[in-house]
């Protein structure tokens, strides 16, 4: 059927593309691993339909079909999950970027020793210093 | 800013202790906060969390310094990032936390640095619910009961109160800490590192003025879900 050679051809092009991607550490060895089975299974799969349907009744659920929608649901899951995941790991990211760009500013506009200058020697201050008008203070 | 206020006679005692405060669009009250703060702590830091209504300009005519996120980051993210500043003076050895709206009382703070001094524990903890000693609206005792029980469940730190942003800490705390929470949830991150790090802390009744400003500008309740979610994750990421 040509449903059968679209499907293939989509299974062997997409785990392809995973599989011969540039040679990596270790940490990707496994994710390309899962996608050689994953294609194995899915050309059997496709080639034979009627071999889900028997793994599903084995299992009590009446269709082929049935079974992959279930696994599709829960593998759906596990994939938001896991994207959740990266996302909240990117934006910790995002936050120390920011804040060491908050801190440096800071650090340029001198806002620390400005804050500290008087605990060097506050007697010596309290005879001395004049009072800088309020626009000289803040004006950045 | 003028020298005067810097020095003025009976903030000498506190001049190790930095006061942080994260601030998000609170211009109308800011300036006031920080100028009653730095009355007995005179250093502040208050941390810009990307305002738009120049809390920053406030905040600093009234003599805090003023840290800049260049984006909306959050509250927890804001709180951290005072923290890190703080520690860039080698002077200082207590920090406090401190809401910008107002809600918090400076005796409040002052008593519970000095409990700092006189004890050994790493951190004194604002309770509201000790003594009685503020009355929240009905609905907002509700929903803290709750996120006590959840707090004492994921973070096995009992409190009496467990989101209040009134502490105070020793710089040995703070320099052993990263919040990461970037946003509300840090309350119960606070607590979990508390914890973990296996502190010693006391909690003391403190004071919150449920002003009209501050009720508008609270949490919505539905963002405990939020949070709760977050926390739950969190040993994922």
């Amino acid at each position: 059927m040509i449903i059968q050679i679209l499907l293939i051809a989509g299974v062997i092009g997409v785990s392809s593309v995973v599989m011969l991607g540039r040679p990596s550490h270790v940490g990707r060895a496994g994710r390309k691993a899962f996608f050689a089975l994953f294609a194995v299974f899915a050309v059997v799969a496709v080639a034979d339909p009627g071999l889900t349907t028997d793994v599903a009744n084995a299992v009590g659920v009446g269709r082929g079909a049935d079974l992959l929608l279930y696994l599709l649901v829960i593998v759906f899951l596990f994939f938001a999950l896991h994207v959740y995941v990266l996302f909240k790991k990117q934006e910790r990211v995002i936050v120390r970027l920011a804040r060491a760009m908050a801190l440096q500013e800071a650090s340029s506009r001198g806002v620390m020793s400005e804050a500290t200058i008087a605990d060097l020697a506050p007697s010596a201050i309290v005879v001395s210093a004049p009072v800088p008008p309020a626009s000289a203070a803040d004006g950045r | 800013m003028t020298v005067t206020q810097l020095i003025a006679a009976d903030t000498l005692e506190n001049i190790d202790v930095w006061v942080v405060m994260p601030m998000f669009n609170e211009g109308s009250v800011v300036g006031d906060v920080v100028r009653r703060v730095r009355q007995t702590f005179p250093h502040v830091v208050c941390v810009d969390d990307g305002s738009t209504d120049g809390s920053a300009a406030a905040a600093a005519a009234a003599g805090a310094a003023v840290v800049r996120h260049p984006i909306n980051l959050g509250q927890g993210a804001a709180l951290q990032t005072g923290i890190s500043f703080a520690l860039t003076d080698p002077s200082v050895r207590y920090l406090v936390t401190f809401d910008s709206d107002g809600q918090h009382r400076v005796d409040d703070a002052l008593r519970m640095v000095r409990l700092l001094r006189d004890s050994d524990h790493d951190l004194i903890l604002g309770s509201r619910f000790l003594d009685g000693a503020a009355q929240p609206p009905a609905g907002k005792r509700a929903l803290l009961r709750a996120a006590r029980a959840f707090n004492a469940l994921t973070t096995g730190l009992k409190l009496t109160d467990a989101h209040n942003g009134l502490r105070a800490f020793t710089v040995k705390f703070a320099a052993s800490i990263e919040i990461t929470m970037p946003d509300m949830a840090h309350a119960s991150e606070f607590n979990y590192l508390i914890k973990s790090g296996g502190f010693s802390y006391d909690e003391v009744p403190v004071h919150i003025d449920y002003t009209e400003y501050s009720k508008a500008k609270g949490q919505s309740a539905f963002n405990a879900i939020n949070i709760a979610f977050d926390i739950l994750l969190r040993g994922r990421s």
